[in-house]
C-alpha cells in the first residue's frame, strides 16, 4: 500500500521535519479536506484561540494534484478560523500544488509562532525557513514577483504569499497561490499571525500514482465528456464567460443579491452580466489563464482599456466577487468591478467576504445607524464606485475607522455598530454570505444554514438543480420544494466532500460524473480500489470530523448554529419569482439531520461515528 | 478590443447571429398581434440569442409555446439534447414561476432559464 509523506513545520522552534502518513490513515482520508480534518482535529489542542501559537494551518494536497486527471490541480488550506472560532477549508487552483508535489510533499501543516517575519522555501529535499523582513508589507503580487526573481533557476518557483491585510490580522483574508484565492474564514490571518508570509516551492519529481495506464485511460475518458459538454467543453459556457456566465439566469430566478441582499432582483444585471464581460473586457472570451489540464478554462482576465481604473490588468471576476462587489453593492460598473476584484487579490482580501461587508456598511449609511465620521469622511452609498474602491483600499490595508469596519468582517462589524443592524447582517457562523439569494433557493438556504465554514456556495452547490436547469422540473429538485430536501442536500454535501478530497476542481463536476468518472481516476492514482459506496463515506467522514470540530471547539454548539440571518427568516423578498418568501428551515433541517444520523440538536451520534470510524471523536464531544 | 481579431476567432458565432436573424427576425412585439416574447437564459441563449418572438394562439399554454420554441431550436442543435434542456429548464412567466399548464396571453414574456453552471 502506498503512502506520502508531508512536510511539518514547527515555527517556533525553526525545526521542520518531514512524516509518512500511515495508509491506513491515508485510505480513510484520502487528502485535501479529508486529511486535514484529520491531522488538525488531533494535532489543534481543544479550545485554544484562533490567533495563538498552537493553532495549527494544514495545506493539503489530494491523490490526483499534479497527475494527468482534468483540473487536478485543488488544493486545501484549513485550520481554526479566527473569523468565526471553529472549522474553515478553502482550495485554491492554479500551479503552486503542482510544484508542492513536484516537490515531493503531499501537503504541510504549520504550527508555532516565528519570531520575526519568515517565508518557507522548498526545494526537493530542501526544505528552510528564510527571513521575509524585507518583504513583510508588500502586496501579494509584489511578493510573488521578488520571490520568483529570486529563487528562479531551471525552473520558476511557484509562490503562496498573504497579503497586507493578513499582516495587519484583518480576519476576511484570504492566501494568495500564484494568482489564486484560497478559501474563505480568514486562513491567511492565522499565517499572518504567526509570522510565515510565504512558501516558495521547486519540485523536479515525478508525482507517484500506482497504475500510469489505467489513470491515462480514465483521464481521457474523463477529458472526452467534458469536451463534449456544453458547458464544460469547447466554446462552451465556461471558456467564454467562466462562472460569470450565470448571472442572468440567478438574476431571472430572483437570487442575485442586490443591495446587501435587500432583493434578488438587480435592474442592472445586463450590464454586469458574463456576457457583457465576454464582450468587452475579456475580448469574446479568448483572454483565458487556464489552470494546468483544465478543459473548462473558467478564469478570464479583464484589461482595463480606458476610465478611471484603465491599466489594472488581472484575473476575473469570478461570479462570486462580481456579485458580491457588484449588484450586492449596487455597482453596476464592470470596471470598476474588475478593479474591486483586483484590490482584493492585491490586498489579500476574500472577494465575497469584502463585498458582503462593504455591502451592510452601505446599508447602516443609507440608514444612518453610520454616518462619514464613521467612514473617515467616505459617501458610503449603494453604487458609490469611488466609495467601494476607498472601502477595500482601507479594509486591504487596515487604516482608518472604515478600514477596521471592513476587515473585521460583517458579523463583528454589526455588533460594534448595534442599532439593530445585526438583522441585515448577512451570515452564517460568522461566515459572510455568499451570491446566491437563500429565500429564492431554499436549498441553499439549507446549504449556508448547516454548512462546516459558515455560509458556503460550495457545501454543496444545490442552485444549478434548483434554479438553473441543472435538475428535471420536479421535486425535491424545485426553489421552494422542502419535502426531501435535507436528505438531497446532505448526500449531495457527502459527494462534494469526497471530490474534496481528490484534488480536482469541483467545476468539471459540471461536465463529468463525482463518482462515476472521477472514482476510477482516484482508484488508478492510489491503487485504493474504492467501491463508490467507500468513496463516498471518505467524504461524509470528512464533513462528520469538521462538524466535531465545531462541537469541540465552541461550547454551546448545535442547533442554533446552523441558522440564517434574520432578513432570510423573517423579511420577504420584495421581488421577482421569489417574491414574498422567507426560507423555511426548521423541516429541512429536521431532515438533513435524520439523513446525516445526527440527533436533534446537530451533533453526530455516537453510532454515526462509530460507523464511520471516528471513534476518537467520540469522548471528544460527549 | 482589437475588432479583427475578434471577428476572426468568433466568426462562428456572428454566423449564428445573422443566421438566426435571418429565420426568425429580430424585432419587437407588435400592438394587436397575438405573440409572446421568449427570453432565454444559459445554454439556450448560446443557441437562439437573447430573445425570440413566438405567435400564440387562443387559450394557449406555456407547454405550447415550449413545444413551438423546441419545433424552431430543432434545426440548431441535438433533437434529444433540446428535449432534456427544455424539460429541466426552470420556466418564468412575467417574473413568476409557473407551471407548463397555465395560461400565457398576447405580450406576455415567458423567460426560459435553461442549464448553466457557475460557483
Amino acid at each position: 500500500m502506498r503512502s506520502e509523506t508531508i512536510l511539518k513545520v514547527d515555527l517556533t522552534k525553526g525545526s521542520i521535519s518531514k512524516e509518512t502518513v500511515d495508509p491506513a490513515i491515508l485510505r480513510n482520508y484520502m487528502g485535501g479536506k479529508g486529511l486535514a480534518a484529520y491531522y488538525l482535529f488531533n494535532e489543534i489542542p481543544p479550545r485554544v484561540p484562533a490567533f495563538s501559537a498552537e493553532n495549527k494551518v494544514a495545506i493539503m494536497c489530494g491523490p490526483l494534484i499534479g497527475t494527468v486527471a482534468p483540473s487536478s490541480v485543488k488544493f486545501c488550506v484549513a485550520t481554526k478560523s479566527p473569523l468565526t472560532g471553529g472549522w474553515t477549508d478553502g482550495y485554491a487552483s492554479g500551479t503552486w500544488a503542482d510544484m508542492l508535489r513536484a516537490a515531493g510533499y503531499y501537503g504541510i501543516i504549520i504550527g508555532g509562532i516565528a519570531e520575526k517575519p519568515t517565508y518557507l522555501y522548498i526545494e526537493d529535499d530542501k526544505v528552510e525557513l528564510r527571513d521575509a523582513s524585507d518583504i513583510w508589507g508588500a502586496n501579494t503580487y509584489e511578493t510573488i514577483r521578488l520571490l520568483k526573481e529570486r529563487h528562479r533557476s531551471d525552473i520558476e518557483p511557484t509562490v503562496l504569499t498573504i497579503g497586507p491585510a493578513a499582516e495587519k490580522l484583518g480576519l476576511i483574508t484570504t492566501i494568495i497561490a500564484e494568482y489564486r484565492a484560497a478559501g474563505r474564514g480568514g486562513a491567511a490571518s492565522v499565517l499572518g499571525f504567526k509570522k510565515l508570509k510565504a512558501i516558495v516551492v521547486k519540485g523536479h519529481k515525478e508525482v507517484p500514482v500506482a497504475n500510469r495506464e489505467k489513470l491515462e485511460e480514465a483521464a481521457r475518458a474523463a477529458r472526452e465528456k467534458l469536451i463534449k459538454n456544453p458547458i464544460t467543453g469547447a466554446k462552451g459556457r465556461h471558456q467564454q464567460m467562466g462562472t460569470s456566465n450565470i448571472v442572468l439566469g440567478v438574476n431571472a430566478a430572483g437570487a442575485l443579491p442586490t443591495r446587501n441582499f435587500q432583493t434578488g432582483v438587480f435592474e442592472y444585471a445586463d450590464e454586469i452580466s458574463g456576457e457583457s464581460f465576454r464582450d468587452t473586457l475579456w475580448m469574446g472570451g479568448q483572454r483565458r489563464r487556464p489552470c494546468p489540464r483544465c478543459i473548462n478554462q473558467c478564469t478570464h482576465v479583464a484589461i482595463i482599456e480606458s476610465g478611471k481604473w484603465a491599466g489594472i490588468v488581472d484575473e476575473g471576476p469570478d461570479y462570486e466577487n462580481l456579485t458580491m462587489l457588484g449588484s450586492n453593492c449596487g455597482i453596476a460598473d464592470k470596471n470598476t468591478i474588475a478593479t474591486a476584484e483586483f484590490l482584493c487579490d492585491l490586498y489579500g482580501l476574500e472577494g465575497i467576504s469584502a463585498g458582503n461587508t462593504i455591502g451592510f456598511l452601505m446599508e447602516c449609511f443609507e440608514k444612518g445607524l453610520i454616518t462619514k465620521e464613521d467612514t473617515d469622511g467616505v459617501n458610503l452609498k449603494f453604487g458609490n464606485e469611488d466609495a467601494l474602491i476607498e472601502a477595500l483600499v482601507r479594509g486591504g490595508t487596515v487604516t482608518g475607522k472604515l478600514g477596521k469596519l471592513v476587515a473585521m468582517g460583517v458579523r463583528r462589524a454589526a455588533d460594534v455598530i448595534g442599532q439593530g443592524s445585526q438583522k441585515f447582517a448577512m451570515h452564517v457562523k460568522g461566515l459572510e454570505m455568499p451570491a446566491y439569494e437563500p429565500r429564492a433557493a431554499f436549498g441553499m438556504g439549507l446549504c449556508y444554514a448547516r454548512s462546516d465554514r459558515g455560509a458556503c456556495h460550495l457545501r454543496p452547490w444545490t442552485f444549478g438543480a434548483e434554479c438553473l436547469g441543472l435538475a428535471p422540473r420536479e421535486p425535491p429538485y424545485l426553489p421552494y420544494d422542502i419535502q426531501g430536501k435535507g436528505a438531497w442536500v446532505k448526500t449531495l454535501n457527502d459527494v462534494f466532500a469526497a471530490v474534496d478530497c481528490t484534488g480536482v476542481c469541483l467545476f468539471i463536476t459540471f461536465g463529468i460524473d463525482a463518482v462515476e468518472d472521477i472514482l476510477p481516476m482516484v482508484n488508478a492514482a492510489t491503487g485504493f480500489n474504492y467501491t463508490a459506496e467507500e468513496y463516498i463515506k471518505i467524504g461524509e467522514r470528512a464533513s462528520n470530523l469538521t462538524r466535531a470540530f465545531w462541537f469541540r471547539e465552541v461550547g454551546d454548539f448545535g442547533r442554533e448554529y446552523d441558522t440564517l440571518p434574520w432578513r432570510c427568516l423573517h423579511e420577504p423578498l420584495p421581488s421577482g419569482p421569489a417574491k414574498g418568501k422567507t426560507v423555511p428551515l426548521e423541516p429541512m433541517l429536521n431532515d438533513y439531520y435524520k439523513a446525516a444520523g445526527w440527533d436533534a440538536n446537530g451533533k453526530p451520534t455516537k453510532a454515526k461515528l462509530q460507523e464511520l470510524g471516528l471513534d476518537f471523536v467520540i469522548n471528544k464531544i460527549y | 478590443m482589437n475588432k479583427n481579431k475578434f471577428i476572426r476567432k468568433e466568426w462562428h458565432l456572428i454566423f449564428k447571429y445573422l443566421f438566426l436573424k435571418t429565420k426568425f427576425g429580430v424585432k419587437t412585439l407588435e400592438a394587436g398581434k397575438k405573440e409572446v416574447v421568449v427570453k432565454f437564459m444559459g445554454f439556450l441563449r448560446e443557441v437562439a440569442g437573447p430573445e425570440i418572438i413566438v405567435p400564440i394562439k387562443d387559450n394557449s399554454r406555456i407547454a405550447d409555446v415550449l413545444q413551438d420554441v423546441h419545433k424552431r431550436l430543432e434545426p440548431l442543435m441535438e433533437k434529444e439534447l433540446l428535449t432534456k434542456v427544455l424539460r429541466n429548464s426552470r420556466i418564468v412567466l412575467n417574473g413568476v414561476y409557473a407551471p407548463d399548464e397555465s395560461e400565457i396571453n398576447p405580450g406576455d414574456v415567458l423567460t426560459i432559464i435553461s442549464p448553466a453552471a457557475g460557483g
